[in-house]
């Protein structure tokens, strides 16, 4: 017994030994043989590259962070490993879930710091701390004070009512107001979001963006707020339901992937215009493509926000040539990729900027250069709070 | 990932393939470039401590006669390094309060793992000097020992006498590789599994403003923090050990199932075992030990705990929790273990494990006011046994609650001893051993991709 008990160890032990260092480069394996993936199909999005092992780049300080952001994508099988803990985790959560409940609240957690309402079919975040919104930033204070120096005639704001700034429990909307007192000299207004009903009519099921009727309806406030009642409204040519998965943010943090929905999207005749990207003249955006090629237009998959209205960018501009016009400047993120261009239509030249993207020097530079005679600012309620609305000081 | 999958697989192979004369050079290497890649710029501080010490512990055994003025500068030397990058802020922070004056002076960053070097290579320097051990003539060797790279940053403190032959002549085995990859993935698992979760119930309900989390809530907190320092630091550990191994070394163990000591002296010999060891070797017994009047035995016994809270940490509440143990051990040993010996077993663990919990809260919460408050409320002042910010306000406080309970019986022996039960009936038991490693080692990727919560909480030191 003793002897078998051994060799079975002795035997046994090997095996395990093999099996355990074959494992060790299974990652640089599978990338030289088959080189870098491409995209993670589940997550939408593409890999990330390993960057350059180089001294600069080492000592730039996010090395480590990159290299293994990059062995993660790597890794045979990843999705699936993942796929497996989070949904096994989800699963577990659903089982559990009946503890969560609390009796005064619609709000039900099912993991990962994401939320449904009221046992509908949408995903949400919780809405942020009193404090993120009654002790505004002193960033926010120095960014208000930026923009009310700025010489620029029409100034206004808008502000994307999102589910972090609401809470459906007890929704009330004093955003307005509030935005008043730091931003003087501003037309002040906001997306209306007065119950959950409205949240789910215009913001994607599983993402944080709004979709395409509460662009839409944050389209018609904002020519309503700068250029009045009288100014006609676009209207669409037609909604396309896409046979697109519209899988985003809210999915992907925690595999949420049932919380699904078909990609949808209004189509535009917004004439003749030009965009540079940039600098670059190239169309902005992929919403064209989708509408104009059939093979796209019939496509299946998954499709996000972003890679159908347009990434965020430093500068784009759109130039309708309508000198009778005035010429808009709009700072926002990416909420206003969905409405920069219709917004555009209605003014002769658009500059669309990302206070992420862009230097202040760069920005007052734009101003200088270009006549600008409107300023919009575009932020949600997340990111005027935290104060992203300021430019940054340098590269 | 880029450790398991990049830096192990790499230095093994070149370890291997490497000519055996050459096997301390190529850990010196890799070790070095592990430091370097954490700590691009501090490197070249760990190169330096490497140098100096070096000449340090030739001087002391070429000079006899003055061997003792090489010791204090060696001393100075690697004392004033920790002291300064450790304990600048700290030391800065006291005078402006006392004096009410403001300094607009750099914050000092802590290069990672100098606590755990630096009494390294105290231990080899004094060691020459008491002639335990010969000055190391080659550079290399003693930068392996230095800056070996799988005690680096979390210990166990590795004493250079227990090591001195293992540098020289060691054998690696298979066996041995396999025991060390056992081990390895065992502290993977513990550190990545059951730490980096029972750790989100703990910095989620630390970092809620007091006044909102019940009594409740901080018990819950202190016992999943009790859980995760003992699962990470014990699985960083288990790590050392086995990557040990798998190069032909053979450490010391670190901890030996603290949570089922009772009493708080067993505890700490089973907690940091090597910390403590150094302490009794190299500040305990030069102080007199237990060998002198009663007064000055009490009088070593607290300076070595208050250096011990003192070693954890910059910060006041590092300094209160080594004076509670050293108080607590005091108690236990002129008075209380007589009494507690009469007790049944039961209820020697709970006493000891009241107030390791109440140690760690101390150890935990670095601000005296929110610890005063916090202790309070664990008591019942102002607090209330409310679960609602357990249960309410975040799903993913309940659905870790499992991994508390899960860690609470991972914390004993008893799957070991269930283990060698039943191992010499079934000879089964091998083959699936075997099996579960890997599940776990696969498991534990399949966390690490999944970006679970993994913040390492001994960095600091």
């Amino acid at each position: 017994m003793e002897e078998n008990r051994s060799k079975l160890e002795h035997f046994c032990g090997r095996v395990f030994l093999i099996i355990f260092l074959l494992f060790l480069p299974i990652v640089w394996v599978r990338y030289f043989v088959l080189g870098p993936k491409g995209i993670i199909e589940k997550e939408y999005r593409g890999a990330n590259a390993l960057p350059i092992l180089s001294v600069r780049e080492f000592t730039k300080g996010d090395f480590d962070r990159r290299f293994e952001d990059a062995l993660i994508d790597l890794m045979p099988v990843g999705e699936e490993l993942k796929d497996f803990v989070l949904g096994t985790r989800n699963v577990f959560y659903k089982q559990l879930s009946w503890i969560t409940i609390n009796p005064n609240s619609g709000y039900r957690p099912i993991g990962n710091q994401v939320y449904t309402y009221n046992n509908h079919n949408y995903l949400l975040w919780h809405k942020s701390d009193d404090s993120f919104f009654n002790n505004v930033s002193q960033k926010a204070i120095d960014a208000a004070n930026f923009y009310n120096q700025l010489p620029i005639r029409e100034k206004y704001i808008y502000v994307v009512t999102v589910d972090r700034g609401v809470d459906f429990d007890h929704p009330q909307n004093n955003l307005v107001d509030k935005i008043s007192e730091y931003y003087e000299g501003f037309q002040v207004d906001s997306l209306d979001v007065p119950d959950f009903e409205t949240y789910m009519r215009f913001f994607m099921r599983n993402d944080h963006h709004w979709n395409y009727e509460g662009a839409y309806q944050g389209y018609k406030d904002v020519i309503k707020l700068i250029l009045g009642e009288k100014e006609p409204i676009k209207q669409p040519e037609q909604k396309v339901i896409f046979n697109y998965s519209a899988n985003g943010s809210k999915s992907r943090v925690g595999n949420f992937y049932e919380f699904d929905e078909k990609f949808t999207a209004y189509e535009f005749n917004l004439g003749q215009y030009t965009s540079y990207v940039n600098y670059e003249k190239e169309p902005y955006g992929a919403q064209d493509n989708y509408f104009n090629d059939p093979e796209l237009r019939n496509g299946t998959g998954a499709l996000t926000y972003g890679e159908f209205y347009g990434d965020d960018y430093k500068i784009i501009e759109f130039d309708f040539n309508q000198p009778a016009k005035k010429n808009l400047l709009l700072v926002g993120f990416s909420d206003t990729n969905a409405v920069n261009c219709v917004i555009a239509s209605h003014f002769n030249k658009t500059f669309v900027t990302d206070p992420r993207k862009m230097t202040k020097k760069e920005f007052l530079d734009l101003i200088d250069d270009n006549k600008v005679d409107v300023l919009l600012l575009m932020p949600n309620t997340g990111t005027f709070a935290d104060g992203s609305l300021l430019f940054k000081e340098q590269e | 990932m880029t450790f398991i999958f990049t830096f192990l697989p790499a230095i093994l192979l070149v370890y291997y393939l490497a000519d055996r004369k050459y096997r301390n050079l190529v850990l010196c290497i890799f070790s070095l470039f592990f430091y370097a890649y954490g700590e691009p710029k501090l490197v070249l501080l760990m190169i330096i401590s490497i140098i100096a010490n070096y000449y340090f512990a030739l001087l002391i055994t070429r000079y006899k006669k003055r061997n003792k003025l090489f010791l204090v500068l060696s001393l100075v030397f690697n004392l004033g390094l920790l002291g300064f990058f450790k304990y600048f802020n700290f030391g800065v922070s006291i005078i402006a309060q006392m004096t009410g004056l403001s300094f607009n002076l750099p914050i000092i960053g802590l290069p990672i793992g100098i606590s755990f070097y630096t009494f390294q290579i105290l231990s080899y320097v004094i060691d020459v000097y008491r002639g335990k051990v010969e000055a190391q003539k080659s550079i290399i060797k003693l930068g392996t020992y230095i800056a070996f790279f799988p005690q680096l940053i979390a210990g166990p403190i590795v004493q250079y006498k227990d090591i001195e032959k293992q540098l020289d002549d060691r054998r690696e085995s298979v066996a041995l590789f396999i025991a060390g990859v056992k081990r390895f993935i065992l502290g993977l698992a513990k550190k990545i599994i059951i730490a980096n979760n029972v750790a989100y119930i703990a910095d989620t309900l630390y970092a809620q403003p007091i006044a909102e989390v019940s009594t409740t809530g901080l018990w819950i907190a202190a016992i999943a923090y009790m859980l995760q320092i003992y699962f990470d630091f014990s699985g960083y550990s288990d790590m050392a050990i086995g990557l040990g191994k798998m190069f032909g070394f053979n450490f010391l163990e670190n901890f030996n199932y603290p949570y089922i000591a009772k009493s708080v002296s067993d505890f700490w010999r089973r907690w940091h075992i090597s910390l403590s060891m150094w302490f009794r070797d190299y500040v305990y017994i030069p102080l007199g030990g237990n060998r002198c009047s009663k007064i000055k035995w009490i009088r070593n016994f607290l300076i070595v705990w208050l250096l011990t809270g003192i070693w954890h940490g910059a910060n006041w509440n590092f300094i209160i929790w080594g004076v509670y143990y050293g108080i607590i051990l005091l108690c236990e040993k002129l008075f209380l273990s007589k009494k507690l010996e009469k007790a049944p077993a039961i209820i020697r663990w709970l006493y000891t494990m009241f107030v390791v919990i109440i140690g760690w809260v101390i150890f935990r919460v670095e601000d005296l006011g929110a610890l005063a408050i916090t202790l309070g409320k664990m008591f019942g002042i102002n607090g209330s046994f409310s679960l609602s910010l357990i249960f309410y306000d975040d799903f993913l406080l309940v659905s870790t609650l499992p991994y508390i309970i899960f860690g609470i019986f991972l914390m004993t022996p008893l799957i070991r001893k269930i283990y060698v039960y039943f191992e010499k009936k079934c000879l089964l038991l091998i083959p699936l051993k075997y099996v579960i490693y890997l599940g776990l080692f696969v498991l534990s990727v399949a966390f690490l991709l999944s970006n679970a919560y993994n913040p390492f909480i001994y960095f600091r030191f």
